[in-house]
């Protein structure tokens, strides 16, 4: 995300009003209020001490960032036209605005999780792509799994428990086949006598 | 156990057919319920004048989603200029936010269909977004206290708007204009 970047040839090991800046620095930023990562994620690439200045509007580097990023957010809204696509893919009018929208609010120092809570204060968690894993949408995340263990729980019934293949002992034993009511007269003639004949 | 398994189908299909009967195209509001988003927005002859919800504090505000491209825009025409003609001004404004068009061809429209109500122009449709807004015609009725009481998805027709209207009027109480949320 940062793109803050040190120039090693600029950094003598005696030179002390570096070192003097180094330190003020690094006691501006423990006092500051804001979180560390978010001054250097304000940061642009060059000298040690160039650390504090954002990134000027319409850094190349910065515009790319700022795309992904809207590209992130995007891909987690549902497009509110075409519903089975995200804000990112769409095409649609609205999914572009909607882009746009984003973006401006990136511009403005809203972090992802804001963006999407302003996003859900307008559509409702409809337009979130991933439900949260809470109240009734918790079903969608535990139906599975709790469909997964039935059929487990079937096909162990089915096959039966216990170290038991689940085949009656009746089904293995052998016993010679009961054709007695099947055969025709004939048929039986022919067997009867081809038995006494063995 | 043989009436497990079609068991565990039941759920499933009293679900199926519950989707059934619902219209998958229709979502509600989530504004519902909840403080109306203030918006500033240019007026759609004079781009130099704007408009804001706040400027119409105390009323119950029809707030209306419309373009010149959009054909069930033209059948709900007719019932809100009778909206504007009806009801007392100083009780019930009509405002219209032309959604995703250019604003010659929304005066263009207003020009054959007529309407002098205050109408205004959302570019980059940021309002519209703020709204929840996904299609039109899309009509919000927001009362006194700047709560959105409906938002309707379809062409409105005149006893829906008349009955709205005149239960929102009826309950008008104290303005919660300090909790007037900002967009910005």
């Amino acid at each position: 995300m940062h793109r803050s970047t040190r120039n090693t040839d600029q950094l003598p090991g005696t030179n002390k009003r570096l070192h003097a800046q180094m330190f003020i620095w690094a006691l501006a930023i423990g006092l500051s209020p804001a979180p560390i990562t978010k001054l250097i994620a304000q940061s642009v690439d060059g000298a040690f001490d160039g650390v504090e200045a954002p990134a000027p509007a319409g850094d190349e580097v910065r515009e790319a960032e700022l795309d992904d990023l809207t590209a992130q957010i995007g891909a987690e809204l549902r497009c509110p036209i075409c519903r089975q696509q995200s804000v990112a893919e769409s095409s649609s009018r609205i999914a572009r605005e909607m882009q746009g929208v984003i973006r401006e609010m990136l511009m403005d120092e809203k972090t992802p999780e804001e963006i999407e809570a302003y996003f859900v204060q307008s559509y409702g968690e409809w337009i979130l792509l991933r439900p949260k894993v809470q109240g009734l949408n918790s079903i969608l995340y535990v139906l599975p799994f709790l469909a997964l263990i039935l059929a487990l729980v079937l096909i162990g019934a089915k096959i039966g428990f216990g170290g038991t293949t689940g085949i009656h002992e009746s089904s293995l034993t052998v016993s010679a086949p009961d054709t007695g009511s099947t055969l025709s007269a004939r048929d039986r003639e022919w067997l009867d006598k081809a038995r006494s004949e063995s | 156990m043989r009436w497990v398994l079609p068991l565990a189908f039941v759920p499933m299909l009293a679900l199926l057919a519950w989707g059934l009967t619902r219209d998958a195209r229709r979502l509600p509001s989530a504004l519902e319920g909840k403080l109306a988003p203030d918006f500033t927005l240019a007026d759609l002859y004079d781009p130099s004048d704007s408009v804001s919800l706040h400027d119409f504090e105390g009323k119950v505000v029809v707030l209306n989603f419309w373009a010149s491209w959009c054909i069930p825009c033209i059948t709900e025409h007719p019932v809100l200029v009778k909206l504007h003609e009806t009801y007392d001004p100083e009780d019930v404004a009509l405002l219209s936010v032309l959604f995703q068009d250019a604003p010659e061809n929304g005066q263009a429209f207003i020009q054959d269909l007529g309407g002098d109500w205050p109408m205004v122009v959302d570019p980059g449709s940021h309002t519209a977004i703020r709204y929840g807004v996904y299609g039109v015609p899309e009509t919000f009725f927001i009362g006194a206290d700047r709560e959105v009481a409906l938002r309707h998805d379809l062409a409105v027709n005149w006893d829906l708007v008349s009955t709205m209207v005149d239960s929102l009027v009826a309950s008008q109480g104290t303005p919660k204009s300090s909790a007037i949320e900002s967009q910005d």
